[in-house]
């Protein structure tokens, strides 16, 4: 391997082991967030009941799915954050470019992700275990998971927060880039949505959204977020490559 | 939906994205950088530990708890179907829930049927062998998402026979309210098909109840992982007694 390459490579893994003692008050905010999303989750999730002979049924499912939901957006905000100028100047620390410091985000925000899926899948452990002491409800039944399960949802739930890493990633850029992308996203965001409830659903949002959420298979949902991701960060280090020199 | 989903996501972002910029500011003015790491560490083993206590609670597995059971289509009698199909009640035995027994020895037996349920699904058959009337009451469970709602829960029905009126009282419903902690969504996503509309509940109805019963087959199908009961009162009279009840009363006679 040439030498340029070696140093390229040394310069990336010391602002990623940078980034990961510099950042490490992002897993705060995570905590908090989990802990608020465990609170949330003891309003149950759906109710259904119905009525037979001599009984009147109703089931309410619970879940710690809000933690979940609330790490994919606390990865989508860390990864938009850490594109703003005050985290961007930490970089200039080391002699660099901003190829280097794209590839140690991305190794950052990839680390951040599976942190990030370990702790959403196991909060709802913690969720199982609050809600058995403190509820009254006299019948809990709980669908305990297999530890292939356990590993499956590990798996998917990270890939979820590095897509959501990834898309936080490119708005971040965007909007580093120039200003008016900070009024266009959220705009075209919007935008869609509206849309998305005019068509009835039959959206590019909702196509998008079950293209990932509807996927069934592991292996084909794993290519699926991978290439989706890459692509994203591709782009953005694409797009930051020639942003600036700093002199 | 999803309009309405991403729109609560957005607001939610919003949020958090406040909460977070909020968060760094004051966790960078009154916590020094190694307590960051610490709180994580922390976090993570009171996870864990969460993990492991976790497994010690009772659960609830099939086979050791009455109510859960693994239902599939076809499993359940329809109770409103099996005299007519089958001519007898035999794949119904098991679903006996109570029984009674009168001394009889007039020539008519009038019914009657009051209470908050319905019972109108009334069998007869006919003997020879003895001047009695018997009454078996046969209820099938309700389920939803394989958890049984009635076994164990169904209130006792009084059956009373003055004269020559057979009055059955059904009984008020007793409530059963179960709760279940699911899976997290991004297991059910490659373990249950059509995940993402499990907790939309359909409408139902009456109607609805007679429409989801199998016309072809005593055995009930599932309706979106739930079985309604269904129930049957079977009466055994001597051949001489004439029956007679209300029109609301559906009657089938086995011979």
């Amino acid at each position: 391997m040439p030498s340029n390459m070696n140093n390229y490579f040394a310069l990336v893994k010391k602002q990623y082991k940078f980034k990961l003692k510099a950042y490490v008050s992002v897993f705060n905010s995570l905590i908090i967030l989990q802990l608020l999303a465990i609170l949330f989750s003891f309003n149950p999730t759906s109710s259904r009941g119905f009525g037979g002979y001599g009984v009147d049924a109703s089931l309410n499912n619970y879940s710690a799915n809000i933690s979940i939901v609330f790490t994919f957006l606390w990865g989508f905000i860390t990864a938009f954050i850490i594109t703003t100028k005050a985290y961007r100047e930490d970089d200039f620390t080391f002699v660099s470019n901003n190829q280097s410091q794209g590839m140690a985000n991305i190794l950052y925000l990839l680390t951040i992700s599976f942190i990030g899926g370990i702790t959403a899948i196991l909060s709802g452990y913690l969720y199982h275990v609050m809600f058995y002491f403190t509820t009254n409800t006299s019948e809990i039944y709980t669908q305990t998971m297999t530890l292939t399960e356990l590993f499956i949802a590990i798996v998917a739930t990270s890939l979820f927060i590095l897509f959501c890493c990834a898309l936080g990633y490119l708005a971040g850029i965007l909007v580093q880039l120039h200003k008016i992308f900070g009024i266009i996203l959220p705009v075209v965001f919007i935008g869609l949505l509206m849309f998305n409830g005019i068509s009835g659903g039959d959206s590019f949002l909702a196509k998008t959204f079950f293209f990932y959420f509807q996927e069934g298979n592991l292996v084909i949902f794993i290519l699926k977020i991978t290439i989706t991701s890459s692509l994203l960060f591709l782009l953005s280090i694409s797009l930051f490559r020639n942003k600036e020199a700093r002199v | 939906m999803i309009s309405y989903i991403v729109m609560l996501i957005l607001i939610m972002a919003g949020i958090i994205a406040l909460f977070l910029i909020f968060f760094r500011y004051i966790s960078s003015k009154i916590m020094p950088g190694a307590r960051h790491r610490w709180l994580l560490i922390g976090y993570v083993t009171i996870l864990l530990l969460a993990f492991g206590i976790s497994y010690t609670i009772p659960g609830n597995e099939i086979d050791k708890n009455d109510r859960l059971k693994i239902v599939h289509d076809q499993d359940i009698p329809n109770l409103y179907a099996v005299p007519e199909f089958t001519g007898s009640i035999d794949i119904a035995q098991d679903y006996l829930t109570d029984e009674w027994t009168f001394d009889f020895d007039e020539e008519t037996l009038h019914l009657e049927i009051f209470g908050e349920d319905m019972l109108n699904n009334i069998a007869i058959e006919t003997t020879k062998e003895k001047q009695t009337i018997d009454v078996n009451l046969y209820v099938t469970p309700s389920i939803l998402n394989n958890i049984d709602f009635t076994t164990g829960s169904l209130p006792k029905t009084d059956v009373t026979l003055h004269d020559n009126v057979l009055t059955v009282e059904t009984p008020s419903r007793n409530h059963v309210e179960v709760s279940q902690l699911q899976k997290p969504f991004p297991v059910r996503q490659f373990t249950e098909s059509n995940y993402l509309n499990v907790d939309i509940e359909p409408g139902f109805s009456v109607s609805e109840e007679v429409d989801d019963t199998s016309v072809d087959s005593p055995y009930i199908d599932m309706d979106g992982g739930r079985i309604f009961s269904t129930e049957l009162l079977y009466l055994k009279v001597p051949a001489n007694v004439k029956v007679t009840g209300t029109e609301d009363m559906n009657i089938f006679f086995i011979d």
